[in-house]
């Protein structure tokens, strides 16, 4: 554990804004221009101090209301302290959208799948299909039966023939 | 919430670019720091997101202020000394 956040450890420097993603940000502002390596380590550190006053300021709204869950409304609170209170409405736009975004693609994948067939469309179709289902199975039994009848009559047939031949040869 | 993260992630490439896990991780360095919900660690993150977007906005002017070809870390210093929004970061930094 570490007794203060100013310590500089390797724990510490783990506990960092992935060097990348604030990179790829500062590019999107800065598109044609050249960042130095010292300029873009300076951001991640700027980053990372904006976190730790940003949650501390959190904190504090949220121990002043006697609250033991930090809440939404707690970081617009801590937001409007330092000045930053612009933040809000863009940061709570894109929030909702992304939670709408969420929901959208929650109920998409719970609930019931769209159809251009009514219930009572769907369910005629059904009966067609085993309707269709079990003129085929009749059909195949049929066949089978058919071909059962054919195998019988061959072999009684062969039987007689069989039969006959050994009458011939019988010498009276 | 993994879950959750992952669908916040896929959703808006644009509204949120720092990975949560590591934003709380950082918040939770803080002895003092009490629970706190996802959607306070997410509005933080988009937070932090518009904080840099600004940051580096401010700088990219005094670099023009300078008529500097590269944006240096003098120009944030520049930045933070100019604008009293940043004041939290005085004294942070050698």
């Amino acid at each position: 554990m570490i007794d203060s956040p100013n310590n500089s450890g390797s724990e510490e420097e783990d506990k960092c804004v992935p060097r990348a993603a604030v990179y790829k940000m500062i590019k999107d502002c800065t598109q044609h221009i050249r960042v130095s390596g010292e300029a873009k380590e300076f951001f991640v550190q700027c980053c990372n101090e904006f976190i730790h006053t940003l949650a501390l300021q959190a904190n504090t709204v949220c121990e002043q209301q006697t609250k033991r869950l930090v809440h939404p409304d707690h970081i617009v609170t801590a937001l409007n302290n330092m000045g930053f209170g612009s933040y809000k409405t863009k940061c709570l736009n894109a929030m909702e959208t992304a939670q709408e975004e969420i929901a959208k693609k929650r109920r998409k994948l719970h609930g019931k799948p769209t159809s251009i067939y009514t219930d009572e469309e769907l369910r005629q179709k059904q009966e067609l299909l085993f309707q269709q289902a079990r003129e085929e199975a009749q059909q195949l039994e049929e066949d089978d039966w058919a071909r059962t009848q054919e195998l019988s009559k061959e072999v009684l047939r062969k039987k007689i023939e069989a039969t006959r031949t050994d009458d011939d040869n019988y010498d009276d | 919430m993994a879950s959750t993260t992952d669908q916040i992630k896929s959703t808006s490439a644009r509204a949120y670019q720092l990975p949560l896990t590591k934003v709380k991780s950082i918040i939770k360095l803080d002895n003092n720091t009490r629970m706190i919900s996802h959607d306070s660690v997410y509005l933080l993150t988009l937070a932090t997101e518009e904080f840099i977007r600004m940051l580096t906005r401010d700088a990219h002017s005094s670099m023009k202020q300078c008529a500097s070809k590269r944006l240096d870390r003098l120009h944030i210093f520049s930045s933070i000394n100019t604008n009293p929004l940043y004041e939290f970061l005085d004294g942070s930094f050698d």
